[in-house]
């Protein structure tokens, strides 16, 4: 038997609330299942099991908030006896700020209530099986009801309702962010570097790549940022890793937390796991699969629990450079800005070079500026060779 | 000026790569990536849903004049867009 605790989803996260089980008593857990959804301060998230067995008992209901390392469950081995589920608990304070949990997965919207809505109960349930918000709707029927047809048509027209990413509360997100920079800054002595990264090349073979992909599997520049840093970080291993108990513990795995500025407000820096062993297709795919499931709030605990570095990329809209904020207790974050067509001195002469600032933000503890140098001049090295990447 | 159609198919391909976003609300002349804040994965993303549900090939070169949903519609129809299928 073993217990299933509420994990720690970063630095900053002293408790969660358990919002979903989906597994229940007696039913088999292979490693790697998602179990449970918990809520925290940067939204929800789905949480993994990494054994094998059955759970044999649910120790915390849906609706409880309970601090990191509380048991969730127990994990028996296979034939293990079995407790039946606990109650859901009992609303504690129900005007609680959190907003009610929209259903996972399809786009549901729950129907307007208290409000007057002249709309027939076919249309209704048509509506909630499309996503449509009927309350954007103006009838056609008699005196302005909704039908189905009304549902149908706006349906077509993509009058959908914006999905809420579940559990998501900007003011909480900024707490969160406020709790991890603050300490960050408090605790973490930063040294900052900056190397400028002459990209031509890169960028030519990106475009001559493209031009012959399909539009589905054309890369973003992103990707070979991703795979250039993660590289680097296998020639430089003093900057992955954690700063624990007073010394820095260097992680053998690299796995890079690529920040994702979401659209409501506040970010996150999920993990691509052992990003330096992707390919650039693969890299490509997980970013895309990464920003598609934190816009949904689909993002899992172990990709919250495990980024060894951060990587901050602006993209072609961004600032120039970024110096970024550690996020502890790792070691470094690298930041790239936009990348700019200027004047640049190649050879003794005068020429348009498209160059991109490449920055690293270390902390001082662990390492000095000569390795975090060497850390800039490997991805400028990675990055002069992108058909290797 | 713009086929309605054309413009309403668009935003439903918007609201597929951008769920958290209300695309009823998104001007045709507002640039997806500066003024919506599409970053360039969702650009990408909404690309790659409009080649496939209007069958038409758009190379990256092409990518600035797809930038508004009105762009989108008029490229798609100097394309051989003319009805938007349903």
């Amino acid at each position: 038997m073993s217990d299933f605790l509420m994990p720690s989803l970063g630095a900053d996260m002293e408790k969660g609330k358990v919002v979903e089980w989906l597994k229940r008593p007696g039913e088999r857990i292979a490693r790697g299942d998602i179990v449970a959804v918990v809520e925290t301060q940067k939204g929800a998230f789905e949480i993994e099991v990494f054994e094998e067995g059955v759970i044999a008992e649910i120790v915390v209901p849906v609706g409880a908030v309970v601090p990191v390392g509380a048991v969730l469950a127990r994990i028996g081995g296979v034939g293990a006896p079995v407790k039946p589920a606990a109650p859901a608990a009992p609303p504690t304070r129900p005007a609680a700020p959190s907003p009610p949990l929209p259903p996972p997965r399809p786009t549901v919207v729950p129907l307007p209530a208290g409000e007057r809505l002249r709309i027939s109960p076919a249309a209704a349930r048509r509506a909630l099986e499309l996503g449509v918000d009927v309350r954007s709707l103006t009838g056609s029927g008699p005196q302005g009801a909704i039908g189905i047809a009304d549902v149908e048509v706006a349906a077509k027209k993509g009058a959908r309702a914006p999905t809420e990413r579940r559990g998501f509360d900007p003011a909480a997100m900024r707490q969160a962010i406020a709790a991890a920079m603050a300490r960050s800054k408090r605790e973490i002595p930063h040294y900052y570097l900056a190397r400028s990264i002459d990209v031509t090349r890169t960028v030519e073979w990106l475009k001559g790549e493209n031009a012959r992909r399909e539009v589905e599997s054309r890369l973003l520049p992103g990707a070979l940022l991703l795979k250039a840093s993660a590289l680097a970080l296998r020639i430089v291993p003093e900057l992955n890793g954690f700063w624990t108990d007073g010394a820095p513990r260097l992680s053998p795995a690299i796995h890079v937390g690529w920040a994702i500025s979401l659209r409501g407000g506040g970010l996150m820096a999920p993990a691509i796991h052992d990003a330096d062993k992707l390919t650039l297709d693969q890299a490509m795919a997980a970013l895309r699969d990464l920003v598609t499931r934190a816009r949904t709030a689909r993002i899992r605990g172990s990709e919250m629990m495990d980024p060894t570095v951060t990587v901050t990329s602006l993209g072609e809209r961004g600032a120039d450079s970024v110096f970024g904020v550690i996020y502890p207790p790792q070691l470094a974050i690298i930041g790239f800005g936009a990348p700019r067509e200027v004047a640049s001195v190649v050879a003794g002469e005068l020429k348009v070079r498209t160059t991109i600032h490449a920055t690293l933000s270390g902390d001082h503890r662990a390492s000095d500026g000569a390795v975090g140098g060497r850390l800039l001049a490997a991805i400028d090295q990675n990055l002069q060779n992108p058909e290797s990447l | 000026m713009n086929d309605p159609d054309l413009i309403d198919q668009l935003r439903a391909v918007l609201g597929d790569v951008a769920p958290d976003l209300d695309v009823s609300a998104v001007a045709t002349d507002a640039d997806l990536r500066n003024d919506i804040g599409l970053d360039s994965m969702d650009f990408l993303n909404f690309v790659i849903a409009v080649s496939k549900r209007l069958k038409v090939a758009i190379p990256e070169a092409d990518y600035r004049q797809v930038a508004t949903l009105d762009m989108c519609a008029r490229y798609l129809r100097q394309h051989g867009v003319s009805q938007a299928p349903a």
